[in-house]
């Protein structure tokens, strides 16, 4: 059995290569024709209709490429989000996610787990607070 | 010691001068030879110990370096199911000014900052966009290399426990698990590391299914400081996979040619 579960462990640290690079192939070619130019942005290839971004929908509103539709902000949990900005963080990701319904769903709950802290915290700390004063 | 042992000689000498003086050759030459042996001795000792303190300066600061700035050139390259992406440009990040510094070159000339709470975006010397977020300085990969936190990914100290080790092969994993409070929301988290660098992290949902690889590869030591030089992150979702490789070049640690570029103060961009 545990020989099975130690197997099973190493092989998760696995990926496929060629599938990888072939999924990338197209930004590997305008990666390398970028390193060629420099200085040349995506406003330039696209004002030139350049074949190497024609038919990638490439996304020019990268938040500095910390993340990709789908994911959550910046790579940091929507729970966090939530729980720390509060409704603002639900906003942040409710926008930076084009909506992402789960991603939100996560930042509100984030909220409410942050907001019910917030109060225990308070609870507590005027207990605390009034017990002292009363000794 | 050397002169005390000398006038010792002389005040036990009975004879006349001449006597005195070849006494004093004779027994001071046996008498130096033995000094000189106990000093041969000493310098030999003190040889060994300095060699053993010179030893053990040079492990410890070679282990205890200070690697407190770092800065490269990096690309992502990035593919989902709607959309792709492809930005590269240069990075900046000093540990104590806690400001990580994108120069973005591709898709736009553009500098991404990250300071405190503020994400800051800068274009021809001047502020365009501030947002606020989450400080996550202290959990990028950036303070975690310079700090020697890369191989547990910062894990280490977080609300995460260690659940388990084993080794395999080359790879020693670690399990670790959220508390019993989070785990409605997170799953646990299973690190890998080879030769001491972290290679591969698997990221489970509450479900225990996995929702993302990330795997660090291509190290390079500059000046004893090892850094991936490409990192792949797979992403599962909805039964389809999305595809992201950042690769890193040209790194170079504690420099000290560019001052300026690490450094950012928002009043200077207004």
């Amino acid at each position: 059995m545990s020989l099975f579960a130690r197997a099973s462990n190493a092989d998760l640290f696995t990926y496929n290569t060629d599938q990888v690079n072939q999924e990338l192939i197209q930004l590997q070619s305008l990666e390398d024709y970028v390193s060629a130019n420099p200085g040349i942005t995506l406003t330039n290839l696209q004002a030139e209709n350049n074949a190497l971004v024609a038919n990638l929908n490439i996304n020019g509103n990268t938040l500095g490429g910390f993340g990709l539709s789908g994911e959550p902000p910046l790579g940091i949990p929507s729970f966090v989000w939530g729980c720390v900005l509060s409704w603002v963080g639900i906003l942040v990701v409710y926008f930076m996610t084009d909506e992402d319904k789960e991603e939100t769903k996560k930042a509100a709950i984030g909220c409410i787990v942050g907001g019910a802290a917030y109060v225990v915290f308070w609870i507590l700390y005027a207990l605390v607070w009034g017990s002292w004063w009363y000794f | 010691m050397w002169f005390s042992g000398y006038s010792m000689h002389l005040s036990g000498d009975p004879g006349g001068i001449f006597n005195k003086r070849d006494y004093f050759y004779q027994n001071a030459s046996i008498n130096q030879w033995k000094h000189f042996f106990t000093l041969f001795c000493f310098i030999i000792q003190m040889k060994k110990f300095f060699f053993v303190a010179l030893l053990i300066a040079t492990i410890s600061s070679a282990y205890c370096q200070n690697f407190y700035r770092i800065s490269g050139e990096f690309s992502i390259k990035g593919k989902s199911e709607n959309s792709a992406q492809l930005v590269m440009g240069k990075f900046y990040y000093d540990k104590n000014e806690k400001k990580i510094i994108h120069a973005n070159s591709f898709p736009e000339k553009a500098t991404w900052v990250t300071s405190d709470t503020n994400l800051y975006k800068v274009v021809d010397n001047k502020i365009v966009s501030r947002q606020t977020i989450p400080n996550f300085t202290l959990f990028s990969m950036y303070h975690m290399v310079l700090n020697n936190q890369l191989d547990n990914f910062g894990l280490d100290g977080s609300m995460f426990t260690l659940e388990n080790v084993e080794s395999e092969d080359d790879q020693v994993i670690t399990t670790w698990v959220p508390p019993k409070s989070m785990r409605k929301f997170y799953g646990k988290i299973m690190i890998s590391t080879k030769d001491n660098n972290l290679f591969g992290i698997v990221f489970f949902g509450s479900d225990d299914v996995i929702i993302k690889k990330q795997f660090f590869e291509d190290y390079s030591l500059t000046n004893g400081l090892a850094f991936p030089g490409k990192i792949t992150e797979i992403t599962y979702k909805d039964g389809k996979e999305a595809y992201q490789v950042t690769t890193y070049r040209n790194i170079r640690v504690n420099d000290r040619n560019e001052e300026s570029l690490y450094h950012f103060n928002p009043s200077d961009y207004q």
